[in-house]
């Protein structure tokens, strides 16, 4: 029997170029009544507002509000943009969910990668169509005069970029049924990045304000827009994919490498740049999540993933259990992510004791809560939820600590230093008691701690897993053979 | 690939959530262009070893051939073989019969002229032809169940594996699938078909799998199993006189024995087989005396053949699970 056939034909149809899903999605998606509305609803109110424009230039007894005009017209653009289309991913592949569909097309040629991708896809090509329907008003309002076209333009691509990262966001957390789960993430995940981030970047960078040199850095900074942003939203859909792909997909090794290489473009920028921080930092918003998701991922009975593999005679090498789906191989990747950023730390010679206090506390802050949810329940299935439940009370905690630091008049800080969360919140709040290097020793005691419980409890529980499984054996020092197959 | 080798080879199959054994040593051949019924009882093993074979979930051991590829080894191409039909029928907003089945042919890597013939071809096999504009999740279930099959049917699949899929259609719909599953197995389809209504399956099965607690309990025809272990055939005579005296007459021969008395007669088990034997027999019945107003052959319900294989196998067991 031949392979799966390709089916081509001579006389290909315009849309056989494109991924079955997107063609399917743009015939739902432009049909549906949300897209048709806000399509009307826009054009009408960027006509009122052109002919408002107009009048008011025309006539000499109105003053004509430029800034007012261009306020409401880029709100008019940003609202489809920035709401509508993440909003209309937030619910792309429940949908899917939900009607019982999605293993109807695992069954196809179609990967998930390719399904979440095309549902993407759609969206921003429903969006580019606003894009283009707004460009004549845009190129009226130039005539109009006042306004800068290239600056506007620059404009709409950093409005187009942010809403493909959003949408792709969106796409991906769709693949989490429940609704309360997925806002949940959301609340927790701006939480504790941006709270790292400005944290870091207080640190690292003197400031947020900082960043806005990004543009001003012999093009590094377009570099790293364009280098950054397709990998940013490459590991978005991957979240999406990964969570609902079939058992023998592994989408594990793939966000990791992807993850990799978004931190390579960091280091390279840092070099390039002459030490400069930023690139770094804006990676580790994506390498965090990536590093969360890694280290919550259920075990698997991934030897099954490389069969292929081992029916070439070949054993799993050590890379390959480091990239192996289950949180064992997350902790791996996470503590070699952890390690890079420190050794890149050696290389700024302007980087002290907090530097490491504020690295080793976002590491803590990954790796401890897992070290306790695994050391209770190395397979269970649910640690993600633990994950999120145990930042919260870390977050709680923090808060209650800087409440003790500013109203008490005893210091009470020390009771919560050597909590990750705490520490990084109260070295945000310049909340802190003792000396840098102490808090440096504290978090490098957690850390080592974590790694330690981790790996120990990794190695057993895969092997476990690995034997449950007679499918997959041979991938872990210690699992057993595979059994005779019974004629 | 070998015609007379079987299509599909189930070997040991195991598969577990937790602690609970969803499937266990499961072993069963398909033969190619046959209709193989697969019964049990809701959570007896069916859907997680249908699923298994789709692909679909990965077994804790064994093993799964389909056209002499190892579904778990290399998927993608086993799905090539594969048409999965579930008990769920998904369907679309916004998206008429016509290009839902378009999605699929698209999805399965048909493309232009091609894409279009699959298409019309699968719409004039489920007579789907009037209804080829309408939105597909306004179809009737019927009509539903019908678009469902052709979609596993678009890219020309050599086994289709069809999960309940006569659950709530109307008497009707289920005489018009039945058929279609017919037609299908006669264009050398092998159809792997399952249901916990016995009765359903016994009309359109060539051989009939039983799962209980995830094991095969038990394979033959439809027709082997209403026949049962016994010797001879069953058949129910009415008479208008005494019941005694049909009993007396039966006393008195060796190739009859009384399985039951009846309010009217009984139900008779005679050694012979063949027509002419059977008619030769009521035409000595009569002439004994007995005014028989009614003979029939009696065979045994499906659901008593299930139920006494359970009985068999685990005594104590509840057995009455199955409708």
């Amino acid at each position: 029997m031949s392979h799966p056939a390709s089916h081509t034909s001579p006389s290909r149809d315009a849309s056989d170029w494109f991924s079955p899903i997107l063609v399917k999605e743009l015939r739902q998606g432009t049909r549906s009544r949300a897209f048709v509305w806000s399509f009307l609803a826009l054009h009408t109110v960027l006509l009122l507002l052109i002919v408002a424009a107009l009048l008011s230039a025309a006539s000499p007894h109105t003053t004509y509000d430029q800034a007012f005009v261009t306020g409401f017209f880029w709100t008019l653009i940003g609202i489809p943009l920035l709401l509508v289309l993440p909003g209309a991913g937030f619910g792309a592949i429940k949908k899917e969910l939900d009607a019982k569909t999605l293993e109807l097309i695992f069954l196809t040629r179609m990967t998930t990668l390719k399904i979440v991708f095309g549902k993407w896809a759609a969206l921003i090509i429903q969006g580019l169509l606003f894009v283009a329907a707004i460009l004549p008003y845009m190129i009226l309002r130039y005539f109009l005069g006042g306004v800068n076209l290239v600056d506007e333009l620059q404009i709409l691509l950093f409005l187009l970029l942010g809403s493909f990262c959003l949408t792709a966001a969106a796409v991906g957390l769709s693949s989490i049924v429940s609704k309360a789960f997925r806002i949940g993430i959301i609340i927790a995940v701006l939480f504790v990045l941006l709270q790292g981030l400005f944290t870091s970047m207080a640190v690292f960078y003197g400031g947020p304000g900082s960043f806005m040199t990004i543009g001003t850095t012999d093009g590094w900074g377009w570099f790293f827009l364009f280098f950054t942003v397709p990998l940013i939203i490459y590991l978005m859909l991957e979240f999406g994919a990964g969570r609902i792909a079939p058992p023998a997909e592994n989408h594990a090794l793939r966000k990791r490498l992807a993850g990799l290489v978004l931190l390579a473009g960091g280091v390279l920028v840092f070099f390039a740049t002459g030490g400069t921080w930023w690139a770094p930092i804006a990676v580790a918003i994506p390498l965090l999540l990536v590093c969360v998701d890694a280290v919550n991922e259920n075990l698997r009975p991934y030897g099954i993933l490389f069969r292929s593999r081992r029916a070439r005679g070949k054993r799993s090498a050590a890379p390959i259990r480091f990239l192996a789906p289950g949180w064992a191989g997350g902790v791996m990747f996470a503590a070699l992510v952890t390690a890079i950023y420190i050794a890149l730390l050696q290389f700024d010679p302007a980087a002290g004791s907090t530097h490491y206090a504020v690295l080793l506390g976002i590491s803590g802050a990954v790796l401890f809560p897992v070290a306790l949810i695994r050391l209770v329940t190395p397979h269970g299935e649910r640690g993600f939820l633990y994950f999120l439940l145990f930042q919260v009370v870390m977050i709680g905690t923090g808060v209650c600590a800087m409440v003790f630091a500013e109203t008490a008049y005893v210091d009470l800080s020390g009771l919560f230093q050597w909590l990750p969360i705490p520490l990084l919140m109260l070295m945000m709040g310049d909340y802190l008691s003792g000396s840098a290097e102490s808090h440096v020793a504290t978090m490098a005691v957690i850390n080592g701690l974590a790694l330690f419980v981790l790996l120990a409890v990794g190695a057993r529980a895969t092997r476990q897993t690995v034997a449950e499984t007679s499918a997959s054996p041979g991938d872990f020092p210690g699992s057993p053979a595979p059994a005779p197959d019974t004629p | 690939m070998n015609t007379s080798s079987p299509l599909v080879v189930v070997r040991d199959l195991h598969r577990s959530f937790g602690p609970i054994q969803a499937v266990q040593d499961l072993s069963f051949r398909l033969p190619r262009g046959r209709v193989t019924g697969f019964i049990g009882a809701n959570g007896a093993g069916k859907t997680t070893t249908m699923r298994m074979m789709a692909s679909l979930d990965i077994p804790n051991a064994g093993s799964i051939e389909i056209d002499g590829v190892n579904v778990l080894e290399d998927p993608a191409h086993a799905r090539s073989s594969i048409g999965w039909m579930p008990d769920a029928y998904g369907s679309y907003q916004d998206m008429t019969v016509w290009e839902y089945l378009d999605f699929f042919a698209r999805a399965f890597g048909y493309e232009g002229i091609e894409r279009r013939r699959r298409v019309d071809e699968v719409i004039e096999f489920a007579d789907l032809g009037a209804l080829a504009e309408r939105p597909a999740n306004t179809l009737s279930k019927g009509m539903s169940q019908r678009l469902c099959l052709g979609r596993s049917l678009v890219h020309d699949p050599a086994l289709l594996i069809l999960d309940e899929p006569a659950a709530g259609l109307d008497p009707k719909a289920r005489i018009e699938f039945k058929h279609l599953v017919r037609l299908l197995a006669g264009e050398g389809k092998t159809v792997f078909i399952s249901s916990h209504i016995l009765s359903e399956l016994a009309e359109m099965c060539d051989t009939l799998l039983f799962i209980d607690n995830g094991r095969l309990i038990h394979e033959g025809t439809a027709e082997s199993l209403m026949h049962g272990d016994a010797p001879g055939v069953a058949y129910a005579v009415e008479t208008s006189g005494p019941v005694d005296a049909l009993e007396d007459w039966v006393a008195v021969r060796p190739d009859a024995a009384v399985i039951e008395i009846r309010k009217n007669g009984a139900l008779i088990r005679f050694d012979h087989n063949s027509p002419e034997a059977i008619s030769g027999v009521l035409k000595e019945m009569i002439d004994a005396g007995i005014h028989v107003t009614d003979f029939h052959r009696e065979r045994r319900k499906l659901e008593d053949a299930f139920v006494e294989i359970l009985e068999k196998l685990k005594p104590a067991g509840e057995t009455g699970r199955l409708s």
